[in-house]
């Protein structure tokens, strides 16, 4: 039994850690799968730093697990290596929840901003990467992402899916909302 | 010696990635907060979710919002505790949840259940009331007169979700207690 018990250890604790690194790999494997996937059915790659327009979902369009099918949602893959991203928002004129959120790639939700709290119906937000010296040129809020890649996701609830009037309502404002690469030192208006 | 430790090895990754997918995908010790048939984790989201919520959430609805934002319900059972089945009849019923806007939504696997009218879900917008401002929903594989949500023929694990977003006061403070919607067996076919 003695001569056994250091491999019984070695073989937990090896199981532990293969465990471990498991769960700390799912998310970042899902978020690459889900945006693979969302973007091979559009046939266009993927883009890194472009916002794409989404429609409502159905049954067999729905890509992502437990898809809320009362929202329109503007997608972008972001990269902050290079340079930092703005986002451009705009709110449509109506009291429906409303949010711009932005996914490390790791899935967390690190930061949200919703109508009811956002400053004006049109804002900008400025991401940027940790270390990252950005000049502000106005007003625009500015985020320091926690690692350099992850999601942009704006959502808008659709208060009745069947409504086609609002749908093409909302969609009008949707293509509204774009994202830039930014020069960090002001050296551009993009 | 050298093939043993690679045997070790071998079998350690396997059981260690075996035990991470018997986490995320069989067990629910994700979801702590429970009011009802209705279960959630108000780490959902955000960067204290850790190693484990994390990938659950990923696994079971990629990009989630912090509570903050939304509450995620879901329930996978009725009201008695008996697992959600598609031969079954239910009457969801209750009233507006404390929150700016809800739905509820139906799936199958995790994906929004085919049918003709692409009814996947009733929300605060559409749902349709009784005089006193409450409502049911009818849960079935049949068509039902009013608010019918639904379940499809398809085996596979049935699941509805309860969304609640800018969630109130009284669901903030209580999300365990404050009243949800009530999921009612009416009966079963054979």
């Amino acid at each position: 039994m003695k001569k056994l018990l250091p491999w019984i250890i070695l073989t937990t604790a090896l199981t532990v850690l293969f465990s471990l690194i498991g769960l700390w790999y799912l998310p970042h494997f899902l978020t690459a799968r889900a945006v693979k996937r969302i973007y091979e059915r559009r046939k266009t790659g993927v883009p890194i730093n472009q916002m794409t327009y989404g429609v409502l979902r159905n049954a067999g369009t729905d890509i992502v697990v437990r898809d809320n099918p009362d929202t329109v949602t503007s997608l972008a893959v972001y990269d902050l290596s290079d340079r930092p991203l703005r986002v451009k928002c705009v709110i449509p004129p109506r009291d429906n929840y409303w949010s711009v959120s932005f996914f490390d790639w790791n899935t967390d939700n690190y930061r949200v901003i919703n109508d009811r709290v956002a400053r004006a119906k049109e804002f900008d937000v400025v991401l940027i990467k940790p270390g990252t010296q950005y000049q502000k040129r106005g007003d625009e809020e500015v985020i320091v992402a926690p690692s350099t890649r992850g999601i942009v996701l704006i959502r808008m609830i659709v208060a009745d899916r069947q409504d086609k009037d609002e749908l093409a309502r909302l969609r009008e404002v949707q293509k509204q909302s774009r994202v830039v690469p930014i020069d960090p030192w002001g050296g551009d208006r993009d | 010696m050298r093939s043993l430790l690679k045997v070790l090895l071998c079998v350690t990754c396997a059981l260690g990635l075996a035990a991470c997918v018997i986490y995320v995908t069989i067990t629910q010790t994700g979801e702590t907060l429970s009011n009802g048939p209705w279960r959630t984790n108000l780490s959902t989201g955000s960067a204290a979710a850790g190693l484990l919520l994390r990938a659950r959430v990923a696994w079971r609805g990629l990009w989630a919002l912090q509570s903050s934002e939304v509450y995620y319900f879901s329930a996978k059972t009725d009201s008695d505790g008996e697992p959600l089945r598609h031969h079954c009849r239910y009457r969801v019923a209750g009233s507006d949840p404390d929150a700016r806007w809800w739905s509820v939504t139906a799936y199958n696997n995790d994906h929004l259940i085919p049918n003709p009218r692409q009814t996947y879900s009733f929300s605060k917008t559409t749902v349709e009331r009784e005089s006193n401002g409450s409502w049911v929903i009818s849960f079935s594989r049949d068509p039902q007169p009013k608010n019918w949500l639904p379940s499809g023929d398809q085996d596979g694990e049935l699941v509805l979700s309860l969304r609640c977003y800018n969630p109130g006061a009284e669901l903030m403070a209580n999300p365990g207690e404050v009243e949800l919607p009530r999921i009612i067996r009416e009966g079963c076919q054979e």
